[in-house]
């Protein structure tokens, strides 16, 4: 039998606890002992001797060394034996009281476990330092339009040349531009991946240096060659993992791109946070779903770029010393610059500067915070809920202490062994709770929206685990030492005597003070229900708001079409004959497909906030008004149809608006308002593009920039019209109601048919889009829902165990009532009484408590003001009908007394 | 020096070190004691009793080379000292005294649980 050394841990545990001078020693002569009794009484049977060894052993011999004297000796294994005794009565009463203690534990486990996953959460999320270098110098640049008010735009490339030349406030400037490609590894299916086109300053500024091979260089920039850097998830899945890659070559649009590195998986840090805050060229549309970054490629600027397209995102580093505002200032300065050099298209151009680290981690804070905060107001409950239960322990505790006390046990005594018994309980609950943590960081990790920046890298760390053990050993002291204080201002003689009488005359207090504690749980489960409840009307008046389209039994299927095969010729525009005939293709062979109503193309699905364009009104001189930017859609004559799109006046397309045709445009209502308050907008026409394009139709509003945000003004061409460039597209159809995944498979194959190259990706009901539009604050609600309906549910144990506490302090006197004829209704509404005026209390306290605390959760409320009243009488209603339901059990049993009975004891 | 008398488990003790040819280290020690006892012995009260023996005058330690063995290092050899094998003389006869002429009632031999001649 081969006999294995000591449990490591055990042993490591040992050699720390002991002094330096005796460890060696010491653990050699244990191991040897070890393996003494391992052959003599088998493994298990040492190992646990071993540990128990290793606990006891470095205690022992702390107090015999620190004790010069042998009496101060004696003193200390006395104090040690007399822990290791109250140990042992905490496990024996706990035993003997198993409904009490589990409930006590399970409460505590909730408040400890879903502290420690919160704060891990947090922690990973806000607080750990990111790789990204003194992330307060790191700066988002933005530009802004003046004429309509945005803040935050994309730059063009050729304004970032220009402001990376000339600045002298930012130590580097880096831009970045987003994209998808087409990627079929070795044969396989294409599928698409998401691609960053980034300046060679980008990537270091951000932190992210290659696993292997390079990063990009400024000659990169010159050179024109093909070159990319992979993830290292790319790499997995295309080559296998440890693949040497660098020199390799992968096809991305039919391209063929020299790999010059491997990058880490989350080099992609705050891309989709940046592109979320962006107010157009919001690339990877289906972010939300969790996309990641997998291919880099450098930006290579070319003098033909032009000015009035704005694709690229500038981030830069600030010079030593240089402060933000002073990097406003410079960039400020050069915006005017540019605006009088290129009137034609940078005039209302500006420059917002802004910390990089806000842009990423603002939306997520807001949230965060709240549940942070909701998740100690549950552990405050639990806590509450813990000293009522052990104070409920009844009259056995009180007399048993009082018998000590007046055998003579000191005060300090008698306060240590409850303490050791309430420790011991935190201590088993933070262990299970550190169970329950694990399993819900798990389970943030992979459920939680996509939207928060890192929150895949959540953990539950040693620092957490540390702190979570501090915790419960507060938590066990607040607790502990409330009972023990009660219990000592009770004089032995009175504690003797209630315990000697069962109609208990010191309960008075007792009852007082368990009632002040029902009275703040309750007040506690009130803010956070009202947190609760503002989240749920928040998102109920979300799901009121009108999307404009109806997403009902819509799927969506989205291309890229590469220039390689689909060329793009601004010599011919808008005649792209590649691109015409896929779409025309595929348009008819989708509508043709089983089950399917209506099929339609479109640059870009309804909840995609596509891209903005300046335009001018016909018959308006130019400069009489700066119009503000317009968003485009391009579509064929069936997206109407497919999504339910309201047609107010006019007509929408048809197959008359040809490519040559009179160039034609259907605008939203706001735009018609807008623009033309006074008379019918259709017969008007506006000049965008080169042409003048006739109004023929007036739609409702779409919410391209998700069900928050006003509808923007829009304007709908015929996609045979207005080709687009950048080959992005989406196949939009409505079916019968059968499931997306099967139709989504029909019109992947549709897609594939017209040309096997392409990537379909983003196949989704578009009701399922516009639900995961909404997941953060869904997430949110549903989080904080569940912590006031856990605190609701504690709440409720401590009025039902109050109350059948009064019950069985009151029995006699009630079977007196009862047998001098008081009416059993009497008795209970008396009782169900007693608890509406705890809950009224809770009310009161919570109600002022909440009204403090819900204006910080504002940004989260969307509809509704932090001082709804009908949520606030809606949570003063559930909770008065909640404690009358908890002292029910109480009232009933109240009833059932027996006045023999009640008078016999 | 203090000249209280000996404790029952420090007798056991350096008992034991005679046993094991007046020198040894810790868990030598202890398997001695709960071969010869029948019942476990804690290590930790061996080493505190090795320590006080050793504050005592009544054992010296040497910390010894490193043996050439695995996890063989660095361990405290605990030796008896010559006040402690008067002691121990000392202590028997005092028990000898009282035990004389008790045989008949207990038969021969230190305390044998019930052991037959």
């Amino acid at each position: 039998v081969v006999i294995r050394p000591a449990p490591r841990l055990a042993r490591w545990w040992l050699q720390w606890q002991l002094p330096a001078d005796v460890r060696e020693d010491v653990v050699s002569n244990l191991d040897e002992l070890h393996l003494v009794r391992a052959r003599r009484r088998g493994q298990l049977a040492a190992d646990l001797w071993f540990v128990r060894q290793a606990l006891v052993f470095p205690l022992r011999v702390r107090l015999a060394g620190d004790a010069r004297e042998p009496d101060a000796r004696h003193q200390g294994e006395r104090v040690m034996s007399s822990v290791i005794q109250d140990l042992r009565f905490a496990v024996r009463l706990h035993r003997a009281h198993p409904g009490v203690t589990l409930a006590a534990l399970v409460s505590l486990t909730i408040g400890i476990g879903l502290n420690a996953a919160i704060f891990s959460v947090v922690d990973g999320v806000l607080l750990r330092p990111t790789a990204v270098a003194n992330i307060d110098e790191v700066m988002m640049v933005w530009e802004t339009d003046r004429s309509t008010g945005t803040t935050r735009e994309p730059a063009s490339v050729p304004d970032f040349v220009d402001f990376r030349r000339d600045t002298r406030a930012f130590a580097a400037l880096g831009g970045l531009i987003a994209g998808e490609a087409n990627f079929a590894p070795n044969g396989d299916d294409p599928r698409r991946v998401a691609r960053l086109v980034v300046s060679h300053e980008l990537l270091p500024m951000l932190g992210v240096t290659p696993l292997v091979g390079r990063g990009f260089t400024a000659a990169d920039e010159q050179s024109g060659a093909s070159l990319v850097l992979i993830s290292e998830r790319l790499r997995q899945s295309a080559f296998g993992a440890g693949t040497d890659v660098v020199g390799r070559s992968i096809q991305l649009d039919d391209r063929t791109s020299e790999i010059v590195g491997v990058v880490a998986d989350n080099a992609d840090f705050g891309i989709l946070q940046v592109l979320g805050a962006a107010a157009y060229g919001r690339a990877f549309a289906d972010r939300g779903t969790g996309v990641r970054v997998d291919v880099w490629q450098p930006l290579q600027p070319t003098a033909s770029a032009p000015r009035d397209s704005h694709p690229l995102l500038m981030i830069g580093r600030l010079g030593p010393g240089v402060s933000s505002s002073q990097g406003q200032d410079e960039m400020t300065r050069l915006a005017a610059e540019l605006e009088t050099r290129y009137p034609e298209a940078n005039t209302a151009r500006g420059v917002f500067v802004e910390p990089l680290a806000s842009v990423v981690f603002g939306p997520s804070r807001p949230a965060l915070l709240a549940l942070f905060g909701a998740v100690g107001l549950v552990l405050l409950v639990a806590c509450v809920n813990v000293t009522n239960l052990l104070l409920a322990r009844g009259t056995a505790r009180s007399r048993e202490i009082s018998v000590r006390i007046a055998l003579g046990a000191g005060t300090a005594r008698v306060v240590r062994q409850l303490l050791t018994e309430s420790i011991a309980l935190a201590a088993v609950a933070a262990a299970l709770g550190a169970g329950l943590a694990f399993g819900a960081v798990q389970w943030f990790a992979t459920q939680g929206p996509a939207t928060v920046p890192r929150l895949a890298d959540a953990s539950v760390d040693l620092r957490v685990l540390l702190a979570m053990t501090a915790l419960a050993v507060l938590v066990g002291i607040a607790f502990g030492l409330f009972p023990a204080w009660h219990a000592l201002r009770t004089t032995p003689r009175a504690g003797l005597m209630a315990a000697a009488d069962r109609t208990a005359t010191g309960g008075r207090s007792g009852r007082r003070l368990r009632s002040t504690l029902v009275v703040a749980e309750l007040a506690l489960a009130v803010v956070l229900l009202v947190g609760a409840g503002l989240l749920i009307k928040s998102f109920w008046r979300l799901s009121q708001v009108d999307p404009g389209f109806d997403a009902t039994h819509v799927v969506k299927a989205q291309y890229q079409l590469p220039t390689s095969r689909y060329p793009v010729n601004f010599a011919t525009w808008p005649d792209f004959p590649e691109v015409h005939d896929f779409t025309r293709r595929l348009e008819a062979r989708a509508s043709a497909l089983p089950g399917v109503q209506a099929a339609a193309i479109a640059s870009s699905h309804p909840l995609d906030p596509g891209f903005t364009s300046s335009f001018s009104i016909v018959g308006r001189p130019p400069d009489a008004e700066r119009l503000p930017e317009i968003s485009v859609r391009r579509v064929t004559p069936g997206y109407f149809d497919v999504v339910g799109l309201t047609l107010r006046e006019g007509r929408t397309f048809d197959g008359g608006d040809a490519i040559l045709a009179t160039p034609v445009a259907v605008v939203n209502e706001a735009a018609a308002t807008r623009f033309f308050p006074d008379r019918p907008a259709v017969g008007q026409a506006i000049f965008m593009w080169g042409a003048e394009r006739r109004i023929v139709g007036v739609v409702a509003n779409e919410r391209f920039f998700g069900l928050t945000a006003a509808a923007p003004i829009a304007v709908y061409y015929p996609a045979a019209q207005v080709p687009g460039a950048d080959g992005a597209g989406v196949l939009l159809v409505r079916c019968d109601g059968r499931e997306a995944a099967s139709v989504g498979a029909e019109l992947r194959r549709a897609i594939r048919d017209i040309d096997p190259g392409l990537a379909v990706f983003g196949i989704e009901a578009l009701d399922e889009t516009l639900s995961q539009s909404v997941a953060d604050r869904r997430f949110t609600m549903a989080l904080l829902g569940a912590f006031a309906l856990i605190a609701l549910a504690l709440a409720a144990v401590g009025v039902h165990s109050v109350l059948s506490y009064t019950v069985s302090e009151q029995t006699r006197e009630i079977g007196i009532q009862i047998a001098l004829g008081a009416r059993p209704g009497n008795v209970r509404r008396r009782i169900v009484g007693s608890a509406l005026v705890l809950a009224g209390a809770g009310v009161v306290v919570g109600t002022t408590g909440a009204l403090g605390l819900t204006g910080l959760m504002r940004a989260l409320l969307f509809g509704v003001t932090p001082t709804d009243v009908s949520v606030f009488a809606a949570v003063a209603a559930l909770l008065m009908m909640i404690a009358a339901l908890a002292s029910y059990v109480p009232a009933r049993r109240a009833t059932r007394i027996a006045p023999t009975d009640a008078l016999r004891d | 020096v203090a000249r209280e008398a000996l404790g029952e488990f420090e007798h056991q003790v350096l008992l034991a070190i005679l046993q094991l040819g007046g020198r040894a280290h810790s868990a030598p020690i202890v398997t001695e004691i709960e071969a010869r006892t029948g019942r476990d012995a804690s290590p930790a009260a061996v080493y505190i009793a090795l320590r006080r023996l050793e504050q005592r005058g009544l054992v010296t330690s040497m910390k010894a080379e490193p043996e050439p063995l695995e996890g063989g290092r660095g361990r405290r050899t605990f030796v008896i000292t010559p006040a402690a094998t008067d002691k121990l003389r000392e202590s028997r006869r005092a028990f000898e005294a009282f035990w004389k002429g008790l045989d008949p009632v207990f038969g021969s031999g230190p305390a044998g649980k019930g052991r037959k001649r």
